[in-house]
């Protein structure tokens, strides 16, 4: 699969780091960092990324929130759910939202990796 | 390896799409009662207040749980009983992976044994202190979460000690990270630890050296702390949303009290290093 423009939004420093270096291990290339949904949805607007990695547990607008303004503004955007959260209603509630696919934290590369490919039919 | 549901495990490796997940929960949704009918059948709602919320659930985007207790038809340990009797009753995710022909027994069975396998693996032998308190359940899981998730970037020995009730102080070169959940019950966890231990865990979690970078460090261990939270919930009240604060850091000097008194104090120490886990009802 060809290398896919990415955009991470979590309010954790730490954890961009880690994605961003997990990202670039799989040919990936993150163009913008956001740490809340209102930075995510000025860089979505500006960036327009193949696929956005959305944390959900953040300060000021949360990652739900973020997640429905996002496909408001894009209704084919390609949102990967990335939460410490893991409850069955918090899963179901992201992907009948528009979540195209949800990874719960920790995850490996290979999580990364399958979820990118379940993507990969509809981003050109 | 965290605590997850069966479906998202099975997502996550690639074995289910997301519309086969998201179709067998409404398989299972349609095999069981709805929280309305469970609550009235056990007397906790009468089939007017039930209409109601249904009502107002249309007019806002919240769910049965929430608008129960905001409503003042349930109080919040009601509508952990009813989500409970809901998931007990309900059909297994994985028997309708097999009825839908999605999955084999033997292929069922062979990933229900290493789901199951994952959970076991690091699971503390806890005293029954701990479960007898009203949640139990989420400090034994939490502490097992912690563990198994700090000795995969640390490697140490660990063991719980005593429970103790007190209010615990942060000394000097000590830090306090806490954070709140809803369950729907709200509840606080936090953890105490020493500068260096901080930098051990923030430099194995990232895989680089944050000494020279107490910010990062202090991040990493708060995302630490969110992910054990995180996982340590995700079974308790599974249909519910999770409602969970960013975690929050406190200094010397400051005195950490639970405001109903009841702090339970667990110190996890390893050979060279140690950090207290402090749980409390708020």
């Amino acid at each position: 699969m060809s290398a896919l423009k990415i955009l991470v939004v979590d309010d954790s420093l730490s954890m961009r780091l880690v994605v961003k270096q997990l990202l670039a291990n799989i040919g990936h290339q993150v163009i913008g960092e956001a740490k809340d949904g209102l930075e995510a949805l000025k860089l979505y607007m500006e960036l327009k990324p193949d696929v956005v990695m959305l944390d959900l547990v953040m300060p000021k607008f949360d990652g739900k929130k973020t997640l429905k303004k996002i496909l408001q503004v894009d209704e084919s955007a390609q949102v990967v759910i990335c939460s410490s959260l893991g409850s069955e209603g918090d899963i179901e509630y992201c992907l009948r939202a528009g979540a195209k696919f949800y990874l719960q934290k920790p995850y490996e590369t290979e999580g990364i990796r399958i979820a990118l490919n379940s993507l990969s039919e509809t981003v050109e | 390896m965290s605590n997850k549901f069966f479906g998202q495990y099975l997502l996550e490796r690639g074995i289910i799409s997301k519309n086969q997940l998201l179709h067998t929960i409404d398989l299972q949704k349609a095999s069981h009662l709805t929280l309305g009918q469970i609550a009235i059948n056990k007397g906790y709602l009468n089939t007017e207040d039930a209409k109601k919320i249904n009502i107002e659930q249309q007019r806002k985007d919240e769910r049965f749980g929430a608008l129960a207790v905001s409503m003042g038809f349930m109080i919040s340990r009601q509508i952990s009983e009813v989500f409970i009797a809901q998931q007990n009753d309900r059909k297994f995710f994985g028997e309708l992976l097999v009825e839908q022909a999605i999955l084999s027994k033997s292929v069922l069975i062979k990933h229900l044994e290493e789901h199951s396998e994952i959970k076991k693996r690091s699971a503390l032998q806890l005293d029954a202190t701990i479960y007898a308190h009203p949640h139990g359940k989420l400090i034994a899981d939490t502490i097992n979460t912690t563990v198994r998730l700090f000795l995969r970037i640390i490697k140490m020995n660990v063991q719980v000690s005593e429970l103790v009730a007190e209010s615990i102080n942060i000394g000097a070169g000590e830090l306090a990270f806490s954070q709140s959940a809803e369950l729907p019950e709200p509840i606080k966890i936090g953890y105490l630890m020493k500068t260096e231990l901080i930098n051990t865990i923030a430099s194995n979690f990232l895989g680089m050296d944050t000494s020279n970078n107490s910010a990062v460090a202090q991040d990493a261990v708060c995302e630490f702390m969110n992910i054990v939270l995180g996982n340590s919930l995700a079974g308790h009240g599974k249909s519910a949303l999770t409602e969970l604060s960013p975690p929050v850091i406190s200094g010397p000097g400051v005195e950490l009290q639970a405001p109903d008194k009841a702090v339970f104090n667990i110190v996890l120490a390893g050979p060279d290093q140690s950090f207290t886990l402090f749980l409390y009802d708020s």
